[in-house]
C-alpha cells in the first residue's frame, strides 16, 4: 500500500456532525473489523454490527476527494463506519493486510463503468423517444403552469390590495395553500418562493421591506410567465427553473455550453434537505477561463456522491453549462487527471467582483445568490444581538451569516490579519464557504440561514 | 421619502388607498431607475392589477444590485503581535488536538505541560478548543495560557468570554506583566518576586492595594505564601479589617501561619486554655507527686470553647455555626481555633510528636473538629511529618484535601504511602482514587507503585470486571497518564471480543487512544531539545 492514509484530524473534518465522530471512536478497533484492507485505489473492511452479518464498508480513494460506501442502513453521510474505517487506517495502518474482496472490486468497477458509460452518453447523441408525444407534454405543461401563474397573479393583487401590515402568523395555512396549489400547478418553484416568503414574517425589524421584495420579485416572475415567448433564450431558461421545471442532465450534456479547464474547488457545501436527503454544492472556478460554476448534487440515503470534490485541490475536466442568461450551474462532462496542482487564484479586485455580481444580478433577477469572493477582509465580532458577525472591508461593514464555532475557527485563522473569503451571497448577508490568508486556509462546516 | 420607502408604506396600508410615487426632485433627476419606474407607472392604467408589487419588484432587484456595503465607525482590529515561541510541528499539534478534544484532563496537562517546557505554541486551529478548555478549568490555566501564543492571546480578547486569557504580551518585562497583564499573570509576578526578593514583592503589592477590586485583593494576598516572614505582618495585620471577606481570611490564615504574630499569639492564647495536662494545678504535695510523676506520660485532654468571646470576630473566627454545618457549635468553635494556630505549637506545648496529638486527638471527644482544623492549617502551614501523621492517622478516610497532604509527603514517603495502600486495600477503585490524589497532574507515579497498580489494572480487565465496575472504567484514561512509562506495556493489547457493549467498547478505546497518545507524548519529549 503505497497510498499515504489521511490523518485522524482530516477524517474528522468529514464527519458530518460530532455525534458521528463520536460514534465512529467507539468502532475503532481493531477486534470490531474481522476484516480489513486496503489498496491504492480503495479502503475496505467488515464491520461487526449488532446484526448477524457484517457491514461492509469501503472507501474510494483514488479521486479527488474519498467516496464512501457502506451497507448499513444509517442515513448519515458518511456513516460512522466509513470514518472508523478511515480512522482505523491512520492510527494502525499495518492490520489492513486482506486482499480485496469480490464486494469491493464489484463496487470499484460498477464506478468505472458507470464513469465509462457516462462518457460514451455525452459523445452519443440525444435519444427522443417520440418527438411530437413529448412536446405535447411540453405543451400541456407549459399550459398548466400559465394557468397557476394567473392564479398567484390574482392572489399577489390581492395581498397587495390589503396591505402587508395585515398579514400575520395566523395566515400561514392560507399561504401553505396557495403554495400547495402551484404544485399542483406543476410549477413548484412558485410553491417555494410562496412559502419562503411567508418565512420573513414577524422575523426581523425589518420584514415588511423584506417580505414586499419577495412578493415583489414573485411578480416579476409572473409577468415574465406572461411575456414568456418574448423573452431571450437565456431569461427563458432561467424562468423555467424558477418555477420549478429543470432540465435536463441529459439535455445540458447534450446541448449546454461546454468549457474546458482546470477547475479550482472553491468550495463545496453539504446542506440536509428533507430527511435522508443531502444535497451538495460544489463552487469552481476555472483556472484559464476565470469561468465560475456550481455543480449541484443530491444523494439519498447516504449514497456515495459520484464524485469528490475537496477544496483547493484542482481537477481538470470540461463543464457543461445549463442554459441560462448568467450560466453558472453546469455539469462535469468529462474529467481528466490533472498533472500539477495549479496554485489557486488571485482573489479578483472587490470593485470588479462587486460589479460582476450587480451584472449577474441584471442578467438574472430570480436567482437566489451569488457567488462572492472578497479580499483583504477583516472578520469582526461585534456586541450587535441580531448579528454580530461582519466582515471589515474598507471602513464598510459587510454582514455575514456564520455559525459562531466556524467563525472563531475563522478568526484564529485570520488572526486579524487580512483574508480572502469565498461564500455565497444571499442578496443580503454572506454566507462564507472558504477563506485563505498568506499562510492557511480555513473552510466553513456548515452554511447558515440556507432556505430552502 | 424615496421611492422605495413611498411603495413599501403603500403596501403596507394596502393599494386599495390611493398611493403614487414621490417628486422625482426626491429620488434624483440622473437615476435611471426612477425614471424607469416613472414611466412604468404613467403607462399603466391607475388601478392595474399587480402594479404596486411589479414595481417594487423592479425596484427591489435594483437595489439589490447596487447594493453597497454601510460605512461602518468600527475600526479594523490590530493584528496579533510576533511570536516569540516556535509553531507546534504537526506530530505535537495532533497530539494536543487528540488531548483537547478528547481528554481525559490529565492528558491535557501533561501536553500542555510538555509543549510548555518546550517552548512551543498551539496551531490556530486549535486555539479556540484551547481557550474554551481553559475557561472549564482554572487548573488546567497555568501552563496552556503560554502554549496559546501571541495569536491565541490576541484571539481572547475578541471574545468577552475568553478575558481570562488576555493580558500583556509574554515577553513583556515585569512591569508591563504587573501594570496590564491578566491577574493570573499579576498573580505569577508577585510569587516569581517572593521567592527571590519578598520585601519588594510586598511593597510592590502594598502601593497597588487601594485601587484594587476585591477579587484581585483576594487572590494577590494569597501569594505572599510564598517566602512568607515576620516582615509581611505588618502589612497583613490591617487587612484583618478589609471589606472583603475573602481578603480577611487568607489575612488571618497568613498570620496563623507566622508563629511570632500577634494573631498566633492571641490564638494560641485561646487554645492554651482548652489542651491542658490532667494534673490539676499542683499545690505543694502535687508539685512533689508531680516531679516522681513526670516521667510517666502526662495526660493531655483537649477541652472544646464553651462559648464565643467577644474578641472573636476581629480575628475572623465567626461565632456563628453555618446553616448545613456537620460539627456541633462547640465543635465548631474548636475547628475554628485548630485551623488558625501554629502546627508547631501543639508538639511544643504538649512535648508530643504529631502522631501523638493525633492519637491524643483520637482518645478524646473532638477528633472530628481536630482533624479538620489541622488539614485547613496544613494548607497554609507545610509541614510533611504532619502531613504523614495525618495521611497514617485516617487511612481510609476520602477527603477533599487528601492531594494537598499527599503534595506535601517526599517522593519516596508518598510511594511507600501508596505501596502500603495497594498491599491492603481491597477495593482497587479507592486505591487508584487516592493514587491519583498524590499525582500532580503532570507528573507521573514511581515504578513500583506504577507497576504494582498496572499490574492489579490488567487482572480487573483480564477477569472482564469493567463490565460492571464504572467508577474504575472512568478513572482509567486518568490512571492511563499517570503511570510510570515504563509500566505501559501492562495495559498494552487489552483483550477486545466482538461482543463488548458499546460503552465498554468506547471506554476501551478510548484507554488504546490515551496509551497510544502518552507514548507519542514521551517520544516527543524525548526528542525536543529542552531550552
Amino acid at each position: 500500500m503505497s497510498r499515504t492514509p489521511l490523518t485522524a484530524d482530516a477524517v474528522v473534518a468529514l464527519s458530518p456532525d460530532d455525534a458521528s465522530t463520536k460514534a465512529a471512536r467507539g468502532l475503532v478497533a481493531p477486534a470490531k473489523w474481522p476484516m480489513l484492507g486496503a489498496s491504492d485505489a480503495a479502503v475496505w473492511g467488515e464491520c461487526q454490527g449488532s446484526g448477524s452479518k457484517p457491514y461492509q464498508t469501503q472507501v474510494d480513494v483514488s479521486g479527488a476527494g474519498p467516496t464512501f460506501r457502506c451497507s448499513c442502513p444509517s442515513r448519515k453521510f458518511p456513516c460512522k463506519h466509513g470514518l472508523a474505517l478511515l480512522l482505523l487506517q491512520a492510527q494502525t495502518p499495518q492490520s489492513f493486510t486482506a486482499t480485496e474482496p469480490a464486494w469491493v472490486s464489484e463496487w470499484l468497477g460498477a464506478r468505472q463503468e458507470r464513469a465509462e458509460k457516462k462518457e460514451a452518453k455525452a459523445a452519443a447523441p440525444p435519444v427522443v423517444a417520440d418527438p411530437a408525444a413529448s412536446a405535447k407534454r411540453e405543451a400541456q405543461r407549459v399550459q398548466r403552469m400559465a394557468a397557476g401563474a394567473q392564479e398567484l397573479a390574482l392572489w399577489l393583487d390581492d395581498t397587495s390590495r390589503k396591505g402587508l401590515a395585515a398579514v400575520s402568523d395566523s395566515d400561514g395555512p392560507a399561504w401553505a395553500t396557495v403554495a400547495a396549489r402551484m404544485v399542483d400547478a406543476q410549477a413548484p418553484g412558485l410553491g417555494q418562493r410562496v412559502t419562503q416568503a411567508f418565512a420573513v414574517v414577524g422575523q426581523g425589524r425589518d420584514w415588511p421591506a423584506r417580505l414586499l421584495g419577495r412578493l415583489g420579485n414573485l411578480q416579476l416572475l409572473v409577468d415574465a410567465v406572461v411575456q414568456r415567448e418574448r423573452l431571450t433564450p437565456g431569461l427563458q431558461a432561467d424562468l423555467r427553473q424558477a418555477l420549478g421545471w429543470p432540465i435536463e442532465r441529459d439535455e445540458v450534456l447534450a446541448s449546454g455550453e461546454r468549457v474546458n479547464d482546470q477547475w479550482q474547488v472553491l468550495a463545496q457545501v453539504l446542506v440536509e434537505r428533507e430527511a435522508r436527503l443531502t444535497e451538495r454544492r460544489v463552487w469552481l472556478q476555472g483556472a484559464r477561463s476565470q469561468r465560475r460554476a456550481l455543480l449541484v448534487d443530491f444523494s439519498f440515503a447516504g449514497k456515495a456522491f459520484e464524485q469528490g470534490w475537496s477544496v483547493g485541490v484542482p481537477h481538470g475536466g470540461t463543464l457543461a453549462f445549463y442554459p441560462s442568461a448568467d450560466p453558472l450551474r453546469a455539469l462535469l462532462a468529462d474529467s481528466s487527471p490533472v498533472p500539477d496542482a495549479v496554485p489557486l487564484p488571485q482573489a479578483p479586485n472587490s470593485a470588479t467582483e462587486w460589479t460582476a455580481l450587480a451584472t449577474r444580478m441584471a442578467a438574472n433577477p430570480w436567482a437566489q445568490s451569488w457567488p462572492l469572493w472578497l479580499d483583504a477582509v477583516q472578520l469582526q465580532y461585534t456586541a450587535d444581538a441580531e448579528n454580530p458577525w461582519w466582515l471589515w472591508a474598507d471602513a464598510r461593514a459587510i454582514p455575514l451569516a456564520i455559525s459562531e464555532a466556524d467563525a472563531w475557527q475563522l478568526m484564529a485563522m485570520a488572526a486579524g490579519g487580512p483574508v480572502s473569503i469565498f461564500g455565497e451571497w444571499a442578496g443580503e448577508l454572506l454566507r462564507p464557504l472558504t477563506a485563505w490568508s498568506d499562510a492557511d486556509h480555513w473552510v466553513a462546516t456548515g452554511v447558515q440561514g440556507d432556505s430552502i | 421619502m424615496n421611492d422605495w420607502n413611498a411603495l413599501l408604506q403603500a403596501a403596507l396600508v394596502g393599494a386599495e388607498r390611493p398611493w403614487t410615487l414621490p417628486a422625482l426632485a426626491q429620488e434624483g433627476e440622473h437615476d435611471p431607475v426612477a425614471h424607469m419606474l416613472r414611466e412604468a407607472h404613467t403607462h399603466a392604467a391607475p388601478d392595474s392589477p399587480g402594479l404596486l408589487l411589479r414595481l417594487a419588484g423592479a425596484k427591489a432587484v435594483c437595489q439589490r444590485a447596487g447594493w453597497t456595503a454601510p460605512a461602518t465607525p468600527l475600526a479594523p482590529i490590530p493584528s496579533a503581535a510576533p511570536e516569540s515561541r516556535t509553531l507546534a510541528n504537526a506530530a505535537w499539534s495532533q497530539l494536543l488536538s487528540q488531548a483537547v478534544n478528547f481528554g481525559p484532563q490529565r492528558l491535557q496537562h501533561q501536553v500542555l505541560f510538555a509543549m510548555d517546557t518546550a517552548a512551543l505554541r498551539a496551531p490556530p486551529a486549535l486555539l479556540p478548543a484551547l481557550l474554551h478548555a481553559g475557561r472549564q478549568s482554572v487548573a488546567l490555566r497555568t501552563h496552556l495560557l503560554p502554549v496559546l501564543g501571541e495569536r491565541g492571546r490576541w484571539l481572547a480578547q475578541q471574545n468577552p468570554e475568553w478575558a481570562y486569557a488576555c493580558g500583556a504580551q509574554e515577553q513583556a518585562d515585569i512591569q508591563t506583566h504587573w501594570a496590564h497583564g491578566s491577574l493570573k499573570q499579576r498573580c505569577a509576578v508577585l510569587r516569581t518576586e517572593r521567592a527571590t526578593a519578598p520585601a519588594a514583592a510586598r511593597e510592590r503589592l502594598q502601593a497597588d492595594w487601594e485601587s484594587l477590586a476585591a477579587k484581585d485583593r483576594a487572590a494577590l494576598i494569597a501569594t505572599l505564601h510564598v517566602g512568607l516572614c515576620a516582615d509581611d505582618e505588618a502589612f497583613l495585620t490591617p487587612q484583618l479589617k478589609d471589606r472583603a471577606i475573602d481578603v480577611r481570611r487568607t489575612a488571618a490564615d497568613l498570620l496563623a501561619a507566622l508563629p511570632s504574630s500577634a494573631y498566633s499569639q492571641r490564638m494560641v492564647a485561646r487554645l492554651q486554655a482548652l489542651v491542658q495536662s490532667e494534673q490539676a494545678e499542683p499545690g505543694l504535695v502535687g508539685r512533689l507527686l508531680g516531679r516522681v510523676l513526670a516521667s510517666a506520660e502526662p495526660r493531655w485532654t483537649v477541652q472544646a470553647p464553651n462559648q464565643a468571646d467577644a474578641d472573636w470576630k476581629a480575628d475572623q473566627l465567626e461565632p456563628e455555626r453555618p446553616k448545613y454545618e456537620p460539627l456541633g457549635e462547640r465543635a465548631w468553635w474548636l475547628f475554628q481555633l485548630t485551623s488558625r494556630t501554629p502546627l508547631a505549637w501543639w508538639t511544643s506545648h504538649t512535648g508530643l510528636t504529631p502522631a501523638g496529638v493525633l492519637a491524643l486527638a483520637k482518645a478524646g471527644d473532638w477528633n472530628d473538629a481536630l482533624l479538620r482544623g489541622w488539614h485547613h492549617a496544613m494548607l497554609w502551614q507545610p509541614d510533611a511529618v504532619w502531613a504523614q501523621a495525618l495521611l497514617d492517622s485516617a487511612p481510609a478516610a476520602r477527603w477533599d484535601g487528601r492531594s494537598s497532604l499527599l503534595a506535601l509527603l517526599a517522593s519516596q514517603q508518598r510511594e511507600q504511602y501508596h505501596l502500603a495502600q495497594l498491599a491492603a486495600s481491597t477495593n482497587l477503585h479507592d486505591v487508584a482514587v487516592s493514587c491519583l490524589d498524590g499525582c500532580a497532574p503532570h507528573a507521573h507515579l514511581g515504578l513500583a507503585v506504577s507497576e504494582r497498580l498496572a499490574q492489579l489494572l490488567r487482572q480487573h480487565i483480564d477477569q472482564g470486571a469493567l463490565v460492571n465496575d464504572y467508577g474504575l472504567r472512568n478513572q482509567l484514561p486518568d490512571l492511563a497518564c499517570a503511570l510510570h512509562p515504563q509500566a505501559l506495556p501492562q495495559l498494552a493489547n487489552l483483550p477486545r471480543s466482538a461482543e463488548e457493549t458499546t460503552s465498554l467498547s468506547e471506554a476501551l478505546t478510548l484507554l488504546e487512544q490515551v496509551i497510544h497518545s502518552r507514548q507519542q507524548l514521551i517520544q516527543l519529549t524525548q526528542e525536543e531539545p529542552t531550552p
